[in-house]
């Protein structure tokens, strides 16, 4: 599987607390948009490669924190996919939430990419893909 | 629940004009007493409708994103939306879901997760199911037909357009499903698989055209 496309690149980093009569109802998480380059999925692999001088494009930022050199994470290490709005939502090992908005492409596209490479990455360890979100739930294959 | 109210004239008065509006099937909504209702999910515009004609006033999980503007946090916590973190397992959602129906009020539950593509029923999540099991209240089928028609996930919808040539919604409601308390964790695991049925079931009926 190879793919590539242009995106904004977001990451969640805090959340805010919604409240109604004093009451805790919960939470919504704060993006923060990082800046626009290219997302790839290549093999066992899913990088992002940030674009010259766009660090912080996205909302004025003013340094991609700690993903200068862009980030690199390989499929077993993604707890949950799924859309969000325009936007394909990735979440890592911990609980990190990272964003890509497409600039010219079709999130659910590759929603159904990235769910169907992580389908044959388990198939080969025995193990099938109950559900992909909230968190992907595996199931030994009998 | 005073601006919830105004909101709900207002809207009813909107989507009257603007849809062909049938309610069915509301005497199965309790008049007093909790109950969670459940939805199939195809657009935009089924919590709209249901926070504006379901015979109770309603309070219904939703995708935290809404929230992300200062103006919609602050108006969608009035108007009975709950935050929910659809990135991992949000156990505050859980928790306040479970205090809603423990003060006798009626929540509403999305049990895909999301819209869905297609119009058809999509698997239901497995949380969401443990939830109903936790609960044990009555549990009543929602589904909303025509929706999918007026609005659908990858579609835009002309606001604008009312008179004539208004598009039919039917908001159909089921007979409640009653699946008793599981307090344990083991029980529920176990009662999940035929409760996953009955509501599949339940969903497909109430969603028929």
């Amino acid at each position: 599987l190879f793919r590539e496309a242009r995106i904004a690149f977001g990451r969640a980093q805090g959340h805010d607390v919604v409240r109604w009569r004093g009451e805790v109802l919960g939470f919504s998480e704060r993006i923060s948009w990082k800046g626009r380059g290219t997302v790839r999925l290549e093999g066992e692999t899913l990088a992002f490669d940030p674009h010259q001088g766009t660090a912080g494009g996205g909302e004025g930022q003013g340094s991609l924190d700690g993903l200068d050199q862009g980030l690199s994470c390989l499929l077993g290490d993604i707890r949950g996919v799924q859309i969000s709005l325009r936007t394909l939502q990735v979440t890592l090992e911990g609980g990190r939430l990272y964003q890509f908005e497409f600039v010219d492409d079709s999130p659910k596209c590759w929603e159904d990419l990235v769910c169907l490479a992580l389908t044959r990455l388990y198939a080969r360890s025995g193990q099938c893909i109950s559900e992909f979100k909230p968190r992907i739930v595996l199931e030994s294959v009998r | 629940m005073m601006r919830y109210r105004v909101l709900r004239r207002t809207m009813r008065f909107y989507f009257r004009a603007r849809i062909k509006i049938r309610c069915e099937g509301e005497e199965n909504i309790p008049n007093e007493g909790p109950f969670l209702l459940v939805l199939g999910h195809q657009s935009h515009l089924d919590s709209l409708l249901l926070h504006t004609f379901c015979l109770r006033l309603m309070f219904t999980l939703t995708k935290s994103s809404v929230f992300r503007t200062r103006f919609m946090a602050w108006l969608a916590a009035r108007v009975g939306a709950v935050p929910t973190r659809r990135f991992q397992i949000d156990l505050q959602a859980v928790r306040v879901a479970l205090r809603l129906v423990q003060r006798g009020e009626g929540a509403g539950l999305f049990p895909e997760g999301e819209r869905s593509w297609d119009g058809s029923l999509q698997p239901l999540r497995r949380g969401t199911i443990k939830l109903l099991l936790k609960a044990g209240v009555p549990v009543i089928p929602c589904g909303m037909v025509g929706t999918y028609g007026v609005l659908p996930r990858w579609g835009h919808m002309n606001w604008f357009k009312v008179g004539l040539g208004r598009e039919p919604v039917t908001i159909r409601y089921g007979e409640p499903i009653q699946f008793g308390r599981h307090d344990d964790r083991a029980g529920r695991e176990r009662a999940r698989p035929e409760a996953t049925v009955r509501i599949e079931a339940a969903l497909e009926a109430v969603m028929a055209q």
